[in-house]
């Protein structure tokens, strides 16, 4: 993850690093907060569909955007390689292949399993993960991997504050993939038909919906949104074959902080905790920051001590 | 109701059986519904007659028996092909997208039929039937009375153009009110030549819809009024109100309003029975 560069620890401790040194930089780290919060929001709403559909929190999720980025730099080449895909189509190739994995995958590991019930299935997408995982190990090895932003060009000042170009890249499209998703959800069939299966799988069936296809297309949907948040992070990030699980942990985190059942609850808690990370990573002296993976679970910790059902406030009301 | 031989079964039923795990909730149940016929089937709680719909529709797989609509064969097919073929249900206690508008409720009523141009006109035709569900087309489905929900899930069957439509306890937890408005609404739709088969503990409901009155008690059909026996049927209500015979209808207390509802119980199913048996 693009992490602000932490600030370093004074002879003085803590408290003096926040105001002498670092606060001159906090709209950049803010700014870097609501980036990094972005590729949160998209793999929190890839966990909502799936589970909402399916019931199944699909812990492969940081794997699938794994390999939307290694898919990326696959076709686009990390240099600019003037032989590989132009970059648009190296995005889409990437984001289909993955998609059609994650369908597959449903289809062939997830449905035949599904009577084991969710802690089973939740545990067979730990170990789609592995699999994802190992297979990336295999022609990657253990190296990082970087590729160019979509731009190039020096960062863009707006206020004083520099802001990378990529960074209007990954607000800009998250944005529009939200509003396509919202979009998709409330105007079209197959959208209605997914929520359908989500509030009432039995009344689904009776107006004829086969919810067994909406399974594996919540599982594609999933991929997808996981597979694209991995396309527009790698010009930002190193892109490694095991930096799928740290980020299903936080969009896991981020998707329990806005709630669990509101896509703009996961999107805001995606955003919030991308914030609170580059926060408190930001301002914590580097024998702290090296801790940076905690703070999720920490979070994660607080969150459900304090408020369980997360930070969005949702009144059902329904009359029998 | 005197042409029925003439018309065609839409539905038949041959000793359908449905078992959920050792429990036997439906032992061999059969019946033949004709286009345009109404069949009420009436019993205490736990007689099987949802499970009989759940059966016919494919909710649950039958353990035996079979079904047939339009003389095809459909036993065990998943109720989500049945829809396809006109065979739908609105389910007890409604079961509708809460969550979802009203409008879209129906239009998810009329998915199997995709784009096609008759779902919107069929749209407009449930909501001339229903115009309190064009009032509210933009609310929740939660958010409406019970009543309105039962016209909405009625409505929402009729989207998928069924051959025929089974309604589970369209009366259950209404008013008395109520009730006669959603009564009118199914009276009006068979006028229209809709096929019914009505699942009721409202005897007095069932009656006022249907042509053929079944009688079920643990799985099975004890008892069938035939065609226009109304002295038998009153017969039948009588017994249920604890009264002596034919004829003590108008004299029963309450007889005009009393909504059944959870007060049939097997006992007097079973003092019914044998009245039944002496006339």
């Amino acid at each position: 993850m693009r992490v602000t560069t932490p600030v370093r620890a004074s002879m003085m401790g803590w408290m003096p690093t926040l105001f002498a040194a670092g606060i001159g930089q906090l709209p950049e780290t803010l700014a870097s907060g609501i980036v990094n919060g972005c590729v949160y929001a998209l793999a929190a709403v890839s966990l909502l569909v799936v589970y909402n559909v399916t019931g199944v929190i699909n812990f492969a999720v940081g794997d699938f955007l794994m390999a939307g980025a290694m898919l990326t730099l696959l076709f686009a080449g990390p240099n600019g390689d003037p032989h590989r895909l132009p970059l648009a189509l190296a995005v889409l190739l990437a984001v289909v292949i993955v998609t059609a994995a994650g369908a597959l995958l449903e289809m062939l590991v997830i449905h035949p399993r599904r009577q084991y019930g969710t802690i089973f299935l939740l545990i067979l997408t730990i170990g789609i993960s592995s699999l994802l995982e190992g297979g990336a190990l295999i022609p990657t090895g253990s190296l990082t991997y970087g590729l160019r932003p979509f731009t190039s060009g020096p960062a863009v000042s707006i206020a004083g504050v520099l802001l990378p170009r990529q960074d209007f890249w990954i607000v800009g499209s998250t944005l529009l993939v939200m509003g396509l998703l919202w979009y998709g959800a409330t105007r079209t069939r197959t959208g209605k038909a997914l929520r359908a299966c989500e509030v009432n799988p039995t009344a689904a069936r009776l107006v004829g919906i086969r919810v067994d296809r909406y399974w594996t297309i919540a599982f594609a949907l999933g991929a997808l949104l996981a597979a694209f948040a991995g396309a527009i992070l790698v010009p930002v990030t190193y892109a490694t074959y095991n930096m799928g699980i740290p980020i299903t942990l936080k969009a896991f985190v981020a998707w329990v902080l806005g709630g669990v059942e509101s896509p703009v609850g996961a999107v805001a808690g995606g955003v919030s905790f991308g914030v609170l990370e580059a926060v408190v990573l930001g301002y914590s002296p580097a024998s702290v920051a090296n801790y940076g993976d905690a703070v999720p679970l920490l979070l994660l910790i607080v969150v459900l001590v304090v408020r369980r059902r997360g930070l969005t406030r949702q009144t059902v009301v329904t009359r029998v | 109701m005197t042409g029925e031989i003439d018309r065609p079964t839409v539905l038949h039923v041959e000793d359908l059986l449905v078992s959920y795990g050792a429990v036997r909730a439906v032992r061999g149940v059969s019946l033949a519904l004709h286009e345009n016929e109404c069949f009420g089937v009436v019993g205490a709680n736990g007689a099987g007659k949802s499970s009989l719909l759940a059966g016919i529709s494919g909710l649950v797989r039958p353990a035996g028996g079979n079904v047939s609509l339009g003389g095809e064969y459909v036993t065990g097919s998943r109720t989500e092909d049945n829809v396809r073929r006109g065979l739908v249900l609105v389910p007890e206690r409604r079961q509708l997208f809460s969550s979802m508008s009203v409008r879209d409720n129906l239009l998810l009523g009329g998915y199997v039929h995709g784009r096609d141009r008759r779902v919107a006109e069929e749209l407009e035709r449930v909501e001339a039937l229903f115009p309190i569900l064009a009032e509210r087309r933009e609310q929740r489905a939660g958010t409406l009375s019970g009543g309105e929900q039962q016209m909405l899930a009625i409505g929402r069957g009729l989207m998928s153009f069924p051959r025929v439509l089974m309604v589970d306890e369209p009366s259950l937890g209404l008013a008395p009110v109520v009730v006669d408005a959603v009564v009118d609404a199914l009276r009006e739709l068979r006028r229209q030549g809709l096929t019914l088969l009505i699942v009721e503990q409202n005897v007095r409901l069932a009656m006022a819809l249907a042509d053929h009155l079944l009688v079920m008690e643990q799985g099975a059909i004890v008892r069938e009024t035939g065609a226009g026996s109304v002295l038998s049927q009153e017969a039948l209500i009588a017994a249920y109100l604890g009264g002596t015979g034919a004829g003590s209808l108008e004299g029963a207390p309450g007889g005009a309003s009393v909504d059944m509802g959870e007060e049939i119980s097997r006992s007097l199913l079973q003092t019914e029975l044998s009245k039944g048996e002496q006339t």
